[in-house]
């Protein structure tokens, strides 16, 4: 009967390992990606980037009427508009960062991942839903005008100008042919950090010398709920110091950027934002 | 020890798990730094005024010159013994009297890098009025090149046309002209007493080809293809086959050019091996096909076809026959002259809007069509600059009923105006940029 015994508990030994395995297993198919140079042990895990993709479509309308130069003043103009609005609701503004037309610095999201320990996992994990849902009726709000004063169709209008005086554009829009992802599924981390680049840009300045090397690099920036920053550094460097420099200088010029909202505090401040430079 | 083991596996899974999204956001290219340049001369006692002037001049040479850049540099110029900055750079010109006589200036230029206090160029010549801007936009090009890191267009020149010869109306005579980058130094060229049309340099710059309409009369009026030696200032008849034989443009490895000949009765654009006289036809098609220009590493070949029924911008790959033919352009009532950037990137080109032509361009690759000029006379015959940083083209200006002005200005590439560079020198058009 002893014996037995032992050999029940050794099958539990067995089962209960067997069963760890499975879901080792299936946590990693599900997490990692095996096609780059992945460390399972997690001590260097290399840096998965998958970007969201969005179908482009040629609008041929006819050869633009306004000048190059005329169009760049109308930008600036309409930016200056925008500033006129920097008072109105938070949410307000950043529904003003959606943009129809696809410019060369255009912002492109891209998804990496990183590791946290155990504490933040289980905190993530228990907000995670109510995050998502947070963000998704956020999202519906903003997208409502009558809920928002009037200041997007402002906005919008500003755009259609826009769009119409460019002529022939890239547009984002129906992908008639293409693999492009349009789901649009801009989260609120997303939405406030597609803000950020507006702020940066007046700042963001190279020498000749420097301008011509196609130099890239990255900056990791923790803000306070205020929008100032606690901390930014090189997160990817170009290689070049003094690029590196540049790019983290105009992110400290820039800030304080405008107040984050309430659901995405603890990761702004826990650094979740990476700025590209220019990618 | 098993514990042990337990509570690594345990670890390892939830560091697994832990992988989170981090949101990377594009900032964007950076914009331009402009750089502080002060430009000092610094005469000293003693010097005759003409002397004092000669040193004037090659200042204001380098002011002007910088000034071309006006994105890159922020140009101060200023007169005085010395002057002190901390930022960007301080070209300082001295002129001293000359030991080789008065005809001469002892000119020294020294250009400081203000930030770093360390001195980037110096130069101590004697110079002759003779070779005073040469030697100024050398030293430019120079200094240029320390800051930048690249070639400037201080040393490039121009070719075009011009009908300041022509006495009788009923009998033009256009005739080729060289310039400076500036509009200096203007030069005449050919002597045929006829119509010279759509010159083209070659990439060493020293050949000019060029089309020449006789103002003979005769049984067809030929256009015949020249090619003229700038070393040696011979002429060589190039191709003169029935119909017309111009637009040539010189390919790349230097033996051969595209151009369009009509001699089986359709204008189609075809290689002309320079040494051999063998002829290879690029495009193949009942329509007409005309004015091509090659990309510098000689892949791409933009050309006007009249294929959509409208006059349109196409590219191919000239290493064949119709091969890789993509069409470029869709709007725009009649397009005309497309030109590569030396960079290959983009496609300059004039187009009918508005009761008149005016420059646009567009990327190589369909993209980013936007408009340079407009409300500015009627603009055509756009040329790069050798840094694909300014388009020189010609523009008619209408003054009364009866008379229009027609000279050659300069651009940036985003269509901001710097300035004429012929005036009162007839009709100057067909501008072409050194290489």
């Amino acid at each position: 009967m002893v014996i037995e015994n032992k050999n029940l508990l050794s099958f539990l030994y067995l089962s209960a390992i067997l069963h760890f395995l499975l879901f080792i297993g299936i946590a990693l198919f599900s997490r990692l990606d095996f096609s780059g140079d992945s460390n399972i042990l997690g001590i260097k895990q290399s840096i998965k980037i998958s970007q969201i993709q969005s179908s482009v479509r040629i609008d041929v309308v006819a050869m633009p009427k306004e000048t190059l130069m005329e169009l760049k003043a109308i930008e600036k103009n309409l930016k200056k508009g925008e500033a006129l609005f920097k008072e109105e609701p938070q949410e307000i503004k950043k529904v003003q960062n959606v943009q129809d037309v696809i410019n060369k610095d255009d912002l492109v999201f891209d998804k990496e991942k990183k590791n946290n320990n155990l504490m933040s996992l289980l905190k993530d994990m228990s907000k995670k839903d109510i995050e998502v849902k947070k963000g998704k009726k956020e999202i519906e709000a903003k997208e409502n005008p009558k809920d928002t004063g009037g200041v997007v169709g402002h906005k919008f209008d500003g755009e259609l100008r826009n769009l119409v005086l460019r002529g022939n554009q890239l547009s984002q829009g129906t992908g008639l042919t293409g693999g492009g992802d349009n789901s649009g599924d801009l989260t609120t981390l997303n939405l406030y950090a597609s803000g950020l680049p507006d702020h940066i840009r007046p700042y963001w300045k190279l020498p000749t010398y420097l301008k011509d090397k196609e130099y890239k690099c990255r900056i990791r920036i923790y803000l306070r709920p205020s929008g100032s920053l606690i901390k930014a550094h090189v997160f990817e460097s170009s290689g070049n110091d003094e690029y590196d420099q540049k790019a983290l200088s105009a992110v400290k010029k820039a800030e304080p950027f405008s107040n984050v909202p309430k659901d995405i505090q603890s990761r702004a401040s826990q650094g979740d934002i990476i700025l590209g430079f220019p990618l | 020890m098993k514990l042990k083991i337990w509570m690594m596996l345990l670890c390892m899974s939830m560091q697994i798990m832990a992988a989170e999204e981090l949101t990377v956001v594009a900032v964007g290219e950076a914009e331009l730094e402009r750089e502080d340049i002060y430009i000092n001369l610094n005469i000293v006692g003693g010097l005759g005024a003409k002397n004092a002037q000669m040193g004037r001049e090659i200042f204001e040479l380098l002011v002007r010159d910088f000034s071309f850049y006006r994105s890159l540099f922020s140009v101060s110029k200023s007169e005085a013994i010395s002057i002190n900055k901390r930022t960007g750079y301080l070209v300082n010109l001295k002129v001293t009297p000359s030991k080789r006589g008065v005809s001469f200036i002892d000119v020294g230029i020294e250009c400081n890098d203000n930030q770093k206090n360390r001195i980037v160029f110096s130069e101590k010549q004697d110079v002759s009025e003779g070779n005073l801007r040469t030697f100024g936009h050398s030293v430019a090009d120079s200094i240029y090149q320390i800051i930048a890191g690249k070639k400037s267009i201080f040393d490039s020149f121009l070719v075009f046309v011009s009908d300041i010869e022509t006495r009788d109306r009923n009998f033009p005579i256009k005739e080729l002209y060289r310039m400076d980058f500036d509009g200096f130094g203007k030069k005449r060229l050919t002597f045929h007493r006829g119509t010279v049309i759509s010159p083209e340099i070659s990439k060493d710059n020293r050949y000019v080809l060029y089309s020449l309409l006789k103002n003979e009369v005769t049984k067809d009026r030929r256009v015949n293809l020249y090619m003229l030696d700038l070393l040696t200032n011979k002429t060589s008849l190039i191709s003169s086959r029935k119909g017309i034989n111009s637009g040539a443009v010189f390919m790349p490895d230097g033996k051969h050019i595209a151009l369009t000949l009509s001699h089986t009765d359709n204008a189609e654009i075809y290689a002309l091996n320079l040494e051999s006289g063998n002829l290879r036809k690029i495009t193949n098609h009942f329509a007409i096909d005309v004015d091509p220009s090659i990309s510098k590493d000689g892949t791409l070949m933009a050309f006007l076809s009249s294929r959509p029924g409208e006059a349109h911008i196409y590219t191919l790959d000239p290493r064949s026959v119709e091969k890789d033919v993509i069409r470029v352009s869709f709007v725009g009532k009649f397009n005309a002259t497309p030109r590569f950037s030396p960079d290959g990137k983009k496609i300059a080109f004039a187009s009918w809007l508005d009761e008149r032509f005016d420059i646009f361009r567009i990327d190589a690759n369909r993209k980013n069509l936007v408009r340079l000029t407009k409300d500015f006379g009627s603009n055509e015959d756009p040329t790069w600059s050798s840094d694909s940083q300014f388009i020189a083209f010609s523009s008619q200006r209408v003054i009364t009923t009866s008379k229009a002005v027609h000279n050659i200005y300069i651009m940036t590439e985003e269509g901001n105006i710097i300035g004429p560079i012929t005036n009162n020198f007839g009709m100057s058009i067909s501008p072409r940029w050194s290489n």
